[in-house]
């Protein structure tokens, strides 16, 4: 006997009910927002195009370019300044041989005791 | 063919080599001079002070002087006073330069404390000179190696900014006295 009442109400309890009016716009209204993907940058389309990226790539072969300019320069530099270094040294050292060469002569001129061989 | 040229190259630097003087005897007078000047070019670098010569108003002999030149050294010093150094602090030089048969001594000048020496290295390949100048309170070296036309470091110098004029004739090309004048004064009387 208790076993039928049991029974009866739970087939009340899980009987299917068909919802009130408007029940699936609720629903629908209450879910968050789809949210929308925005098209990248250009830069972002290119570096995962395919769905590689190629981002940290082109980062390297850019820091490898930066440093083999700056190379490049910093040689050019040195070399500029080596040349500069030569050119001052080459007219002090001809100028202090002319002065001493003059001193030379004037002084042969003077001194008739000078001995040339 | 080849063997000839490679060997002429190894004569030509061999003596250019033996030309260059070693002047670090005079280091210990940097401490007691005032002012002090030490120049010492190799080819590399007066190949360097060529580069930047240009063409045309005499750059063209200009750089090529300085392909031909290999050494060019120039020790001066200035001192307070009298007495800083000594004209024996010339020997070690004046030894390498009696020890090499190439090195001739072409003048020799004292006057009163000053004295100026001036040597001369002639060779097919190549020349040098060495100029000592001693003076009160101041002292001078200058070895120049290269060219075999020395002469032609006036043209250098003047691209430099100074005006070399030795007027000193080469020990083999002294010039030809001038013909007497009393022979033309005869041929007029007659």
């Amino acid at each position: 006997m208790n076993d039928d009442k049991l029974i009866e109400t739970l087939s009340t309890a899980l009987r299917r009910r068909e919802p009130r009016d408007g029940f699936a716009d609720r629903v629908m209204a209450r879910l968050p927002e789809q949210v929308q993907v925005q098209p990248g940058s250009w830069w972002q389309r290119f570096a995962f195009v395919g769905g590689t990226a190629w981002a940290p790539a082109m980062a390297v072969l850019l820091v490898a370019m930066l440093v083999t300019s700056l190379m490049g320069y910093r040689r050019a530099q040195d070399h500029k300044t080596k040349v500069e270094r030569a050119r001052t040294e080459l007219a002090i050292a001809l100028q202090i041989t002319t002065a001493k060469l003059e001193a030379t002569k004037l002084r042969l001129i003077r001194n008739k005791g000078a001995r040339v061989l | 063919m080849k063997t000839a040229l490679v060997l002429g190259i190894l004569i030509g630097v061999s003596q250019a080599w033996a030309q260059k003087l070693d002047l670090s005897s005079l280091d210990k007078l940097d401490a007691r001079a005032k002012d002090r000047t030490n120049i010492n070019m190799n080819g590399d670098t007066l190949g360097l002070a060529g580069s930047v010569l240009q063409d045309g108003k005499g750059g063209e002999s200009a750089k090529k002087l300085l392909k031909e030149m290999q050494v060019m050294q120039v020790r001066s010093f200035e001192f307070d006073k009298k007495g800083s150094y000594d004209l024996k602090d010339l020997e070690p030089i004046r030894k390498q330069l009696t020890g090499n048969p190439g090195w001739s001594k072409f003048l020799d000048v004292k006057e009163d404390d000053e004295t100026t020496e001036m040597w001369f290295f002639r060779s097919e390949n190549a020349g040098g000179m060495v100029i000592m100048a001693a003076e009160a309170t101041e002292l001078t070296v200058v070895n120049i190696v290269g060219p075999k036309d020395l002469s032609s470091l006036n043209k250098l110098a003047t691209l430099a900014g100074a005006n070399i004029h030795t007027g000193f004739p080469a020990p083999e090309e002294k010039k030809k006295p001038a013909p007497a004048k009393r022979d033309e004064e005869e041929e007029n009387e007659n």
